[in-house]
């Protein structure tokens, strides 16, 4: 429309010769010129970063941190949209110097070390006559852990577990009682973010609940019957976090390699690293 | 809590003022039934808004503008084409506020702002579309910029501090997009002659000379304020100031014209002599082809004047134009021989009384001697100058010399010249305009209507033709006076500002844009590394204008560049400052309470690591920088002084 209106007041005024008509049409022009090179300008300086303090499971969708930082010292940067992959978000203002971040809900299809490397940086900004776009050349990995499937193995570490008996604890599950507040897990539901701790630390917290106490497993991998590789994978995946939440101290062997029994967190992520990661120097 | 505000209530107030300024801009063209129309439709949306109901439908809205649209080009005409369009426009304007408004709703508002604007450049050439221009294109870059925010996300609400920053940023684009402007205003290709023809309904250009002029109605002109030219050149003494347009030669008894006889007449080999001096003329339109000039004009725009010292057009001047012209001060002009019947044409049924009072006042004299006594005559009788009650009766002469004895210059000059040809001497009148204003600070005449003056031209054998003018002067008075006055002084530099909106932009033309392409050509081959400093006066308003530009543009550079230094910067530059005065420089790379611990005077340092601590605790904390924290620590870099040991 903008310029389908300076069109035709050039021509108008081409025409007509009456100065105060190309008065218009040169301010209409030199809006024109100042849109892009500000457009332009807005680009640079600026960073992205992608970040995520959630654990990540393929299949499921996470809260992905996109942090814009303005490097410059003058200008400010106006109206970013910052599109990550297929997913894309609206920033409308980083100060001089500063930053500034926004959540997008991200999913990962398949586990692995999962590289995001499509990041664009967009700005209609000054008038939205151009979207002037630039990619961010910086790839960023992520470790993505099995997608959690319920099935029968789940089922039967389950009833193993209840044989050899529960305890009640201080440790978290979903029970009402709060006893805590920490950093999101994956697979948390988004009803127990503690949102006023997130906005304070600058990252997402959940809040913990009450929950029961048992006794150690041990999860063998080469044990477990299922032939397809990924269905196993994901079926372990489920059995761990759902072993980790409830607080029963589990060991994992796989290829010679044991996990003694733990009920830690870094415990649980060592696994799922090890289950993410299975195959993956076999590729 | 921080205050936020919807981008879209942003953005809907940014329309209404631009909504408005269009309004505005052409509110001065349209009629009050119009106006109306429009202010109580747009309250009307403004209550909708406010109730954020919009009661009409949008393909309602639609049909009542398109019914509009249809009605009003069934009755236009050329003649009223841009009032029309204009009256449209505003009817569209009033129902896209009363819709509910989406973005590409506001876009159309912003562009129908624009036409309206145009219209307005249509109708009218002043500076006050300056104005109108300069608030528009500041209105429609803040509001196309919410409108990009809102396009990205129709909900967006900001912080006020946010919605501040992006303001005072948005508002910056105009500053850098005006000299842009002019540079494309410059460059943008003029056309040879312009192949559209609009209709300038509003621009009627003054009344004045035309080929003929009825007693009576030079009065008329009189009355009015309104500029017919101005004239750039240096100042001269008042009594020169005869300004030659038209000469006339034929009377009927009620008024003047032009046989057109003269052209026969031969011309002395040197009809002039005396001190020359050019002039630059810019010429309203007034509807009529004469141009006007110094008396006597021997040349405008290299061509040599009429046998009468006229400079007609072909056609009457329709738009401002400018020209050059050379004039010789002379009160008389060598005539190689005249026809005598035309100046001595007297006209039918001329009472008796008044040839005979010709005959008798100039009884026993010759030439000279002739015009002084009726000149004595106006004197002796105490003729006044007025301009109001003049007579219009069908022997206006009569009436003025017997009855009334008092006039304007029609009435003095068309006696003195009747009488003088019933004495015998050739004469005819002459119309222009006597005295102007000095603007000095444009360097420039302004000649208004109220300067429209006729005088005589007699001719004395021997001599030639030479200006009489019997009018008694009464306006210099009132023009010295008014020399004092503030509102004078304002109104001139009002219409300098008017002069230079005429000299640059609005006569800005191909002619022009070569000159212009020339010169920097010129500068371009031949660098000048001596520049010369003796800068004529009539270019000094230009260098002016220029100077002023470069230096507001130079400020707004330098607030832009202050304000952006953060505040804490600016504290900390403070107590380097001070610090430095004590003999304690901080040293690049130097934490600020390292160098605060090296200060040996014992007052001077606790008083300084007040401060530092002070400045760590909002700095180092990521805390932000208020003004109150600004004027506080402001305070502290006050009190650091040396205890009283080092002061002895």
């Amino acid at each position: 429309m903008y310029i389908l209106l300076t069109v035709f007041l050039a021509l108008v005024s081409a025409n007509s010769g009456l100065n105060l008509v190309y008065l218009i049409t040169s301010a209409l022009l030199s809006f024109m010129v100042i849109s892009g090179i500000l457009g332009k300008a807005n680009l640079t300086g600026i960073d992205v970063e992608i970040e995520t303090s959630a654990e990540l499971y393929a299949g499921s969708r996470f809260p992905l941190r996109i942090r814009v930082l303005n490097r410059r010292r003058r200008l400010p940067g106006f109206m970013f949209r910052v599109h990550v992959e297929e997913m894309s978000k609206f920033l409308p203002y980083v100060g001089t110097r500063s930053e500034s971040s926004a959540y997008i809900d991200f999913i990962f299809d398949r586990r692995g070390m999962r590289r995001v490397d499509e990041i664009y940086l967009c700005s209609a900004f000054p008038f939205n006559f151009f979207v002037r776009c630039r990619r961010i050349k910086k790839p960023f990995d992520f470790l993505v852990f099995p997608e959690p499937k319920n099935c029968e193995v789940f089922a039967r570490i389950e009833e193993l577990v209840k044989r050899s008996g529960e305890s009640p604890s201080g440790k978290p599950g979903f029970y009402p009682e709060m006893i805590s507040i920490r950093d999101y897990a994956h697979g948390d539901p988004l009803k127990y973010i503690n949102w006023k701790a997130t906005a304070k630390t600058d990252r997402l917290k959940t809040k913990e609940l009450s929950s029961a106490f048992f006794n150690p497993v041990i999860i063998s991998f080469d044990d477990v019957q299922i032939n397809n590789h990924e269905e196993k994978l994901s079926c372990l995946a489920f059995a761990v976090l759902r072993l980790y939440r409830s607080g029963v101290p589990f060991g994992f062997i796989i290829r010679d390699k044991l996990y003694p029994p733990q009920a830690s967190n870094s415990h649980k992520k060592a696994v799922l690293t090890e289950l993410a990661l299975y195959g993956a120097h076999e590729d | 809590m921080k205050t936020d505000f919807k981008v879209e209530q942003i953005v809907k107030l940014i329309s209404y003022l631009t909504g408005l300024t269009g309004f505005v801009s052409v509110s001065r063209h349209v009629s009050y039934s119009y106006s109306l129309l429009f202010l109580s439709l747009l309250i009307l949306s403004l209550v909708f808004e406010k109730k954020n109901i919009f009661f009409f439908p949008r393909w309602l809205l639609n049909a009542i503008a398109s019914a509009f649209i249809l009605m009003t080009v069934l009755n236009t005409t050329y003649a009223n084409l841009i009032e029309k369009v204009i009256e449209m426009l505003l009817f569209l304007l009033a129902v896209k506020f009363l819709e509910d408004k989406k973005s590409r709703d506001h876009l159309q508002i912003y562009a129908i702002a624009v036409f309206l604007l145009l219209g307005s450049a249509l109708l009218s050439v002043d500076l006050l579309f300056l104005a109108y221009f300069l608030t528009l294109i500041f209105l429609c870059s803040l509001a196309v910029i919410f409108l990009a925010y809102l396009s990205e996300e129709p909900s967006l609400r900001m912080e006020r501090e946010v919605c501040a920053k992006v303001v005072s940023k948005a508002l910056l684009i105009p500053v850098f997009a005006i000299p842009l402007t002019m540079v494309f205003f410059i460059l943008l290709p003029r056309p040879f002659s312009p192949l559209l023809k609009v209709p300038v309904p509003g621009q009627k250009g003054v009344t004045g000379f035309s080929e003929g002029v009825k007693l009576g109605e030079v009065s008329e002109i009189q009355e009015d304020d309104s500029t017919v030219f101005r004239v750039n050149m240096r100042e001269v003494p008042s009594s020169l100031l005869y300004w030659r347009g038209i000469v006339f030669d034929y009377f009927d008894g009620r008024g003047w014209s032009m046989s057109n006889k003269s052209v026969l007449e031969k011309m002395g080999r040197h009809p002039v002599s005396g001190e020359e001096i050019e002039q630059t003329v810019f010429l309203e339109p007034y509807n009529h082809k004469y141009l006007f000039a110094l008396d006597i004009p021997i040349s405008v725009n290299n061509t040599r004047t009429s046998r009468v010292f006229t400079s007609p057009l072909p056609r009457g001047i329709q738009k401002r134009i400018r020209y050059e012209a050379v004039s010789v001060f002379s009160e008389r002009i060598a005539a190689g021989g005249i026809n005598e019947d035309i100046y001595l044409q007297l006209y039918d049924g001329i009472s008796s009384a008044i040839t005979d009072l010709a005959k008798r006042i100039t009884a026993g004299r010759s030439g000279r001697a002739k015009i002084d006594s009726i000149l004595e005559y106006f004197a002796k009788e105490k003729f006044r100058y007025s301009m109001e009650g003049l007579p219009v009766s069908s022997s206006p002469l009569e009436d003025f010399l017997f009855r009334l004895r008092y006039g304007n210059c029609e009435y003095f000059a068309s006696s003195t010249a009747v009488m003088l040809r019933a004495a015998g001497i050739p004469a005819r009148v002459v119309g222009g305009f006597k005295g102007a204003e000095y603007n000095e600070m444009g360097a420039y005449y302004l000649v208004q209507q109220r300067n429209a003056h006729l005088w005589v031209e007699a001719y004395v054998k021997g001599e030639g033709w030479v200006r009489v003018d019997p009018t008694p002067s009464t306006r210099e008075l009132f023009i010295e006076e008014g020399r004092r006055d503030i509102f004078f002084r304002m109104k001139q530099a009002f219409d300098v500002a008017n002069y230079f909106w005429n000299g640059f932009v609005i006569d800005y033309d191909l002619r022009r844009q070569f000159s212009i392409f020339l010169r920097i050509g010129e500068g371009i081959k031949k660098p000048a590394f001596n520049l010369d400093l003796s800068i004529e006066k009539e270019k000094a308003g230009h260098y002016f204008i220029v100077f002023m530009l470069i230096v507001l543009l130079a400020a707004g550079f330098v607030m832009l560049l202050t304000r952006r230094m953060p505040q804490e910067m600016k504290i900390i530059g403070k107590f380097h400052k001070k610090m430095k005065r004590y003999g304690y420089e901080r040293m690049p790379n130097e934490g600020l309470e390292e160098f605060v611990s090296r200060i040996g005077d014992e007052d001077l340092r606790s008083r300084a690591e007040a401060f530092a601590a002070d400045f760590g605790m909002l700095y180092y904390k990521d805390q932000k920088f208020t003004r109150v924290h600004a004027r506080r620590l402001s305070e502290k870099i006050k009190e650091i002084k040396p205890g009283k040991a080092k002061l002895s």
